[in-house]
């Protein structure tokens, strides 16, 4: 009969949707229902909706006083369920019996989205995720999103990027390192496919980080590396809810390289020339005319970083969004604006150059809901970001090496007649390249819009929806340019017997007329389209969830096959019994263009469940508020590989010269091999996590086992495929890796008469191994890569430093360049006398993604008055210093830092028992100046990301006007073993930034 | 509504017909059959392969094959070829990269033979040019087999036995093929010679492309002769198969009696980087470059770095002009020739020393060249040669490297010349009858091969010699008359001389005496590792751990 029943329904949903015939529900006998909602504590709650399907068909909502009165509400359903926005959405459902009802709406009620308009509340959920809220969101005064998101959610790492901090985005990670290739978790806006670089604080809602198989099954060939869904703001029922907020952000260096100065530096080049058997370059008597500076042309000591940066620079941000609505209506809108300016100091000699480094973008979103009938309800929203980026033309990254790559005493900053100094060799000058090179000015213009309908089909059976969303993006760079070149002078000085100083000057270079240009830079285009019938039914003790999904995506590159093209079906099931236990499943068959025709389909199959123990009869007595194990296994894939690796073509190559008159003729040949048996690359995770809240729930504790394996990873094939195959040949999808860790979240809360307080962490220690790289045979068991992490470090093992041409005599010989004394001795591995890359050896387990990364917490607040702290911190990471001028000094005419020079000892005659480092040089010491563990440092460090003091304004100052002042400081300090310079940015780059924010925050 | 139904209508659509979503093709490439649709592509595809074709302007790390060799010394001292005389050559430090770029040529090769021979260019009759095209291509298979023979000797003089692939190979078949015994591949490169020389022409200037520069008849005819003739050397004939020594005499026969070649009558012509001489059978060509000249010029002139620089050992085998031999020894400079002056030890040598050598005192670049102690280009100056003489063959004095001028030649690497020929001639001739045989069948003597090489260089021919002194008279013509022409490394193997030559080479210091006459002493600046191994390459140690069918070779 059951039986007979669903496929009727299934029937009627086939005919549904093939005679596409919408109406809606006739009048049915009714009743009315009353009553209160209120949170854990008693407080009531105005807002909270309430639907008979889901959130559709809305047909009540509560009061100021949290009261509901709910009429004309057929008296067949018995069960409501209801939704919250603010201060985050939550929601659920509620059985009615009788006429009355009273909610609790809890903690837990918390929403999870899922994507594909899918959701579950942190209660039901059986998978691993970690959600952060708009609230907490807005404790940053970050521009990029993703860097409020530092040592936030458990299993995500965030690692500070290099460069310029206004267009850096820094680099993702969930659960580590999975794969040799592409390792970005999928990230979604609005269940859409999206860069998180391109939305604001102000208009999120909420971020959550899906870490385990149920989760990424729900993307197919997308969702092996996790998923990271951020959801948008959207209206709620009410009056205008006006928010307006402005943070004014000033930003010094942090760890800024320090250079040697003129004397120091011609000092230390000397001791390097004569440490290679070189004479001296600087006489005494030019040393001391560094020392004294008595001419400053000739001998001068130029501090590159005064002269191009400012002592801080400036970010002004303001947001305003308003949202509000009513029963057939709804809106949220907000406009952010932000503009940056760098820390290049202004052009003082020629306005009408005076490009700055800045960055501007202003970002306008509209979300609408509109109940366009009463089972139906549209979603639109729409996001217009525009952008704009200058910097000068020689670029602020280049400026910034260069600030570091010239010695202090290369040349002055002007020659004595007034031009830019320079040198052949440098052949720039690093003020001219901020003043007099012209500019560049990145234009982006991106435009997100998505509709999604959904539609109450209860009129063919209870608790039946259907829905259909599509969404259209759109994102262009355009880059406006002006090149000119700027003449320089080379100064050349003279001293004389008896110490006097001349100069004389030669001009390189011409001045050129600014020479304008523009370029499409990027541009593309990224369509998607979803369909979904959902089924959602409570009989007695169950409770089911059944939604069928078809989805499709496609992204339109700039150019000629730059196209991908992905589709998927899939179903997601979700029950419960008795709210005890839960069980979620996902079957999804998706594809995608990069592989080749009639064998791109694969199954991604995945199943979680989770069982309540708190609910159970026997913990009843328990002080635990709740006891869940989850667990979780599935399969997902990444298809981040390019097109046509499976095709094979013929390509030009090589020329020979025919004739008697040698006439150059171009050869062709076959290209690179086919990947045979292309594949996605496949990994299966398996979950086990304890959910925890003890002690009236101020305890809160969420710990998960994690352990993933992934094959068909592309790698190289040509160590296992025979060279007399005569071809360059394709990469193997022999890869495999693991993956295993814990991740632990815990917090406890209180309120304590008048002072509310707050402590959290979160802590994750992922460790991967490499199962199989295809590395074919090694000589060295030491060697193999197999067994060791994606990330660790290779080199020599450094056992001190030559004292003496003896010990070098007697010691294995070190082929990489010729060995002298202060030079970097080896050991020898593999005892064969000879120093080579055969000595090679692993370094720690971990390299530049560090395996455990933890952040902490703690907010504090005290009537109107409040503290947030809030620390991240990474362990078990790598570094190799090798940036030139800073670790690898002098050679090739670059600089020397003064950490080489005074934290360092450098290997001299009278150093040699104490010597850190090896011996200065000029020349290109290939023995020393190449991975050993002489050069690795521990790269753990511990940095305060954001401090926050505020004062809520009491709203009897000024009536209906709720604010809040603060001052905030991010990255203030970082405990670690560098010291001197930023350990997630130690390369001769633009500085890292400390930022000082004040700001206020009005909602009425 | 209607929006509802229209989106559900797509939806639908979509759904149905959702395999054809994905299904599109924007690629760039060219496939195989697009590739064969045209005249020019085909004609790319052969050229790919000339391309690769084996040249020594310092094809190891900068250095000469000779460097490897008795004829000289690299003057830097980490280069990889170090590793030929040092003892560190292996399977897993292998120094040369023919293996991987014979293979890629072989097959390029390979899949140009079997799609040529499945094309079907009547579809391209309606061309204009389409008789011109077809006239062009028809000679194409032939070349292709041709060089698929060159590259397979390539192979086979370094390796011995050798996996012979004649089709292109999966990646199964590349990791499970067997080698071919050397004795089969010469008998596989015999015939193709053979019948490619009946299609090939003798030169292209006629043809209707006018492309010389590529293979030709008298190209198969010379490497049959040198196949043959490795084939029948003591290292490949171990019991000394009178046969094979025939076979050889007879394939270097038949290109002498063709008449395609002649030897230049005059020591003076031009032959190296030349692609007109009647001398030259085989040249790799290439364009303009001064890589060689930066390699190779006296560490004092702008821009050389000394590099391949002539033994003591090699000038010793430089006759006088009279036919007398002079050797550097501990005591000085010893020669029976009368009018042999030790103070002028250069002077009327035979004149092939002045086309392959600069010594102290010869005139280069408008000043003579300074090799001894202090002069511009010796001792001390860093980079100056350890031999104390500097290479001169192949090397065009025209070029300038100053910066400012920066001037280029094109170098053309001889591949085979008539004098070989002969000389293989020569020797095999020798081997299989003694130095003055001669019949209805065999009409030339070894020992007339050998002097019309000898005299036209202007040395004294030679007479009444025995089997054995003439062996040693031929090895030395080979010595002076290819310096620097990769065929020492080569002949030192397949006479297995190792033992006896590879170990010591010498070179000379020179000091100036205040009185401006010099002094050469005798200096020994390198003592080498030979081992009997090294008469084949070790095959690379990956390619063995790959192919469980693959073998190493005796000793490694």
């Amino acid at each position: 009969m059951v039986n007979q029943l669903k496929k009727n329904s299934m029937k009627k949903v086939i005919e549904i949707l093939s005679i596409l015939c919408l109406f809606s529900i006739p009048s049915l006998a009714q009743k009315v229902i009353s009553g209160t909602v209120s949170d854990e504590n008693g407080k009531p709650i105005n807002g909270v909706e309430f639907y008979i399907s889901d959130n559709i068909k809305k047909i009540g909502s509560s009061d100021e006083k949290g009261k509901v009165i709910i009429s004309a509400i057929p008296d067949a359903v018995s069960l409501l369920s209801y939704i919250v926005y603010t201060p985050e959405t939550r929601k659920g459902k509620i059985q009615i019996d009788g006429n009355t009802f009273i909610l609790v709406i809890k903690k837990d009620d918390r929403v999870i989205n899922l994507g594909h308009d899918i959701s579950t509340t942190e209660k039901e959920s059986t998978i691993s995720s970690a959600t952060i809220g708009s609230e907490e969101l807005q404790q940053s005064s970050e521009v990029n999103v993703a860097k409020a998101l530092y040592g936030k959610l458990a299993g995500l790492s965030v690692m500070q990027p290099g460069g310029i901090n206004s267009v850096n985005s820094p680099s993702l990670l969930i659960r580590g390192k999975n794969t040799f290739n592409d390792n970005t978790p999928l990230v979604l806006v609005d269940g859409f496919e999206r860069d998180i670089d391109y939305i604001s604080l102000a208009e999120i809602e909420s971020i959550s980080v899906l870490k385990d198989a149920t989760a990424a099954a729900l993307y197919g060939v997308r969702g092996a590396n996790g998923v990271i869904v951020v959801k948008t703001k959207r209206g709620a029922i009410g009056k205008t809810k006006v928010t307006a907020q402005y943070k004014y952000n000033t930003y010094v260096p942090f760890r800024e390289p320090e250079m040697a100065d003129g004397y120091s530096y011609a000092q230390a080049y000397n001791e390097a020339l004569a440490n290679d058997g070189f004479p001296a370059k600087y006489s005494n008597a030019e040393l001391q005319a560094f020392k004294s500076e008595s001419n400053k042309f000739a001998y001068p000591n130029v501090n590159w970083n005064n002269q191009v940066y400012k002592d801080f620079s400036t970010n002004h941000q303001f947001d305003l969004t308003a949202s509000g609505g009513g029963n057939k209506f709804r809106y949220f809108t907000a406009a952010t604006y932000s503009n940056d300016q760098g820390l290049f100091k202004p052009n003082d000699i020629s306005k009408r150059e005076d490009y700055k480094l800045s960055k501007l973008h202003l970002n306008l979103r509209s979300n609408l809901d509109a109940n366009i009938t009463k089972t139906t309800l549209m979603q639109v929203s729409l996001l217009a970001r525009l952008s704009e980026f200058t910097q000068p033309r020689s670029g602020a990254v280049n400026i910034a090496s260069g600030i570091i790559n010239i010695p202090s005493a290369a040349f002055p900053v002007y020659s004595p007649n007034g031009k830019y100094a320079s040198t052949n060799f440098y052949g720039q000058n690093p003020v001219a390249m901020v003043n007099s090179s012209g500019f560049t000015r990145n234009m982006e213009q991106s435009f997100f819009a998505d509709l999604r309908l959904k539609q109450d089909l209860s009129t063919i059976t209870e608790g039946l929806t259907a829905e259909v969303a599509m969404s259209h993006d759109f994102y262009s760079l355009i880059a406006e340019f002006g090149n000119r070149s700027y003449l320089y002078e080379v100064v050349t000085p003279n001293i004389d017997e008896n110490g006097n100083i001349t100069t004389s000057v030669a001009p390189y270079g011409e001045d050129t007329p600014m020479d304008y240009g523009d370029n499409l830079n990027t541009q593309f285009m990224n369509d998607n389209l979803e369909g979904k019938i959902n089924y959602s039914k409570q009989i007695n003790n169950y409770n089911l969830n059944a939604s069928l999904v078809y989805d499709q995506s496609s992204y339109f590159g700039q150019g000629r096959n730059n196209t991908n093209k992905r589709q998927s079906y899939m179903a997601y099931l979700s029950g419960g019994f008795k709210e005890k236990y839960l069980l979620d499943a996902v079957l999804n068959y998706s594809g995608s263009s990069v592989m080749p025709e009639n064998d791109r389909f694969r199954f991604f199959p995945a199943i979680s469940g989770a069982w309540i123990v708190s609910s159970e009869e026997f913990m009843s007595s328990s002080s635990l508020e709740l006891l869940k194990i989850r667990g979780s296994y599935g399969l997902s894939g990444s298809d981040s590989f390019s097109n046509d690796l499976f095709r094979q073509f013929y390509i030009n190559n090589g020329t020979y010269y025919f004739t008697s008159n040698i006439v150059n003729a171009g050869g062709s040949r076959e290209g690179t091999l086919p990947v045979v048996g292309l594949n996605y690359e496949l990994v299966k995770k398996a979950n086990l996590g304890i959910d925890l809240m003890a002690f009236k729930k101020r305890l809160s504790l969420t710990t998960d086992l994690f352990y993933e394996y992934r094959n068909n990873i592309l790698v190289d094939g040509s160590k296992v495929i025979s060279s007399v195959i005569g071809i360059d040949v394709a990469q193997q999808i022999n890869g495999e890796v693991k993956n295993k860790g814990i991740e632990l979240t815990s917090s406890w809360a209180d309120l304590v008469g008048k002072f509310n307080y707050r402590i959290s962490g979160n802590i994750t220690f992922v460790r991967n191994e490499i199962i199989e790289n295809n590395e074919g045979f090694v000589p060295f068991p030491y060697l193999s890569k197999i067994g060791n992490s994606l990330d660790a470090n290779y080199g020599l093992e450094a056992i001190g430093f030559f004292n003496d041409v003896q010990e070098i005599a007697s010691s294995p010989k070190q082929v990489f360049s010729d060995v002298k004394p202060g030079d970097i001795k080896y050991k020898d591995q593999n005892s064969d006398n000879i120093i080579d890359e055969n000595d090679v050896v692993k370094y720690g387990n971990s390299g530049g993604t560090p395996e455990i990364y933890y952040g902490f917490q703690i907010n504090l607040e005290y009537k109107n008055f409040g503290f947030n702290a809030q620390l991240q911190g990474v362990a078990n990471r790598t570094i190799f210093t090798n940036t030139a001028n800073l670790f690898f000094p002098l050679k090739d005419g670059s600089n020397i830092s003064t950490y080489y020079l005074e934290d360092q000892v450098r290997w001299t005659e009278s150093t040699k028992g104490t010597a850190t480092v090896p011996r200065l040089t000029t020349v290109e010491n290939l023995n020393n100046f190449r991975p050993s563990t002489l050069w690795f440092r521990n790269g753990a460090y511990l940095k305060l990301r954001n401090i926050e003091l505020y004062y809520n304004v009491p709203e009897s100052i000024v009536k209906g006007v709720n604010a809040k002042l603060f001052v905030r400081g991010a990255n203030l300090f970082s405990l670690d073993n560098l010291k001197k310079f930023d350990p997630e940015n130690y390369q001769a780059n633009y500085p890292s930034l400390s930022s000082y924010t004040i700001g206020a925050t009005f909602c009425f | 509504m209607k929006i509802f139904k229209n989106i559900l209508i797509t939806l639908t659509i979509l759904g149905l017909s959702g395999c054809k979503f994905l299904d599109f093709n924007e690629s760039v490439g060219d496939s195989k059959d697009f590739f064969y649709s045209y005249f020019d592509n085909v004609k790319r595809l052969l050229t790919y392969p000339y391309s690769l074709l084996y040249e020594d302007f310092g094809s190891v790390d900068g250095a000469m094959l000779d460097c490897a060799t008795d004829d000289a010394e690299y003057a830097y001292s980490k280069s990889l070829v170090q590793g030929f005389n040092d003892g560190s050559w292996s399977a897993m430090k292998t120094l040369d990269s023919t293996w991987n770029v014979s293979y890629t040529a072989i097959r390029s090769l390979n899949d140009f033979i079997s799609t040529f021979a499945e094309t079907d260019f009547s579809r391209f009759k309606n061309n204009i040019d389409y008789a011109q095209s077809m006239a062009e291509i028809q000679s194409y298979p032939y070349e292709a087999r041709l060089l698929r023979v060159i590259f397979l000797f390539d192979l086979a003089k370094r390796y011995g036995d050798i996996p012979m692939p004649l089709k292109t190979l999966t990646i199964t078949e590349a990791n499970e093929i067997t080698k071919t015994p050397f004795d089969d591949v010469i008998v596989y490169i015999v015939n193709e010679c053979d019948s490619t020389a009946e299609h090939l022409p003798v030169n292209y200037v006629n043809e209707i492309s006018g492309e010389t520069g590529r293979v030709t008849k008298g190209i198969a005819m010379a490497l049959k002769s040198r196949a043959l003739l490795y084939a029948a050397s003591k290292l490949h004939n171990p019991g000394n198969d009178v046969n094979k020594w025939q076979k050889a005499a007879m394939a270097s026969l038949d290109l002498i009696n063709s008449n395609i070649y002649i030897l230049e009558p005059n020591i003076n012509t031009v032959i190296t980087n030349s692609v007109t001489s009647r001398e030259v059978i085989m040249e790799r060509r290439n364009t303009d470059n001064n890589a060689f000249e930066k390699l190779n010029f006296p560490i004092g002139y702008q821009g050389g770095q000394s590099g391949t620089c002539p033994s003591q050992n090699l000038v010793d085998a430089f006759q006088t002009k009279n036919g007398y031999d002079v050797v550097l020894t501990a005591t000085g400079w010893n020669s029976a020739d009368p009018g042999f002056n030790p103070n002028s030890p250069y002077a009327n040598r035979d004149p092939r020393l002045y086309k392959s050598i600069l010594y102290d005192g010869a005139t280069w670049k408008g000043r003579p060249v300074e090799s001894f102690i202090g002069g511009l280009d010796g001792y001390p100056i860093q980079g100056a040669t350890p031999t104390g003489y500097y290479l001169r063959k192949y090397l065009v004095e025209t070029v300038d490297l100053s910066p400012s001028i920066n001037s280029m030649a094109k170098h053309h690497w001889i591949v085979f010349r008539y004098a070989e020929t002969l000389l293989n001639y020569a020797e095999a001739m020798n081997e299989a009858f003694g130095p003055t045989y001669s019949d209805a069948t065999y009409t030339l003597t070894a020992l007339a091969a050998l002097n019309q090489v000898g005299t036209r260089a202007t040395m004294p021919a030679l007479s009444g010699l025995t089997k054995d002194a003439f062996t040693t008279a031929l090895r030395r013509e080979r010595r002076v008359e290819f310096a620097f022409e990769g065929l020492r490394f080569w002949d030192v193997r397949r006479w297995m001389i190792g033992e006896s030559t590879q170990k010591t080479i010498n070179g000379v210091s020179i000091s100036k005496n205040a009185g401006g006459l010099k002094t050469y002493t005798l200096n020994n600046i390198d003592s080498r590792v030979w081992d009997d191994k090294m008469y084949f390459y070790p095959i690379p140690q990956q390619e063995l751990n790959i192919n469980k069918n693959l073998s190493q070779n005796k000793g490694w």
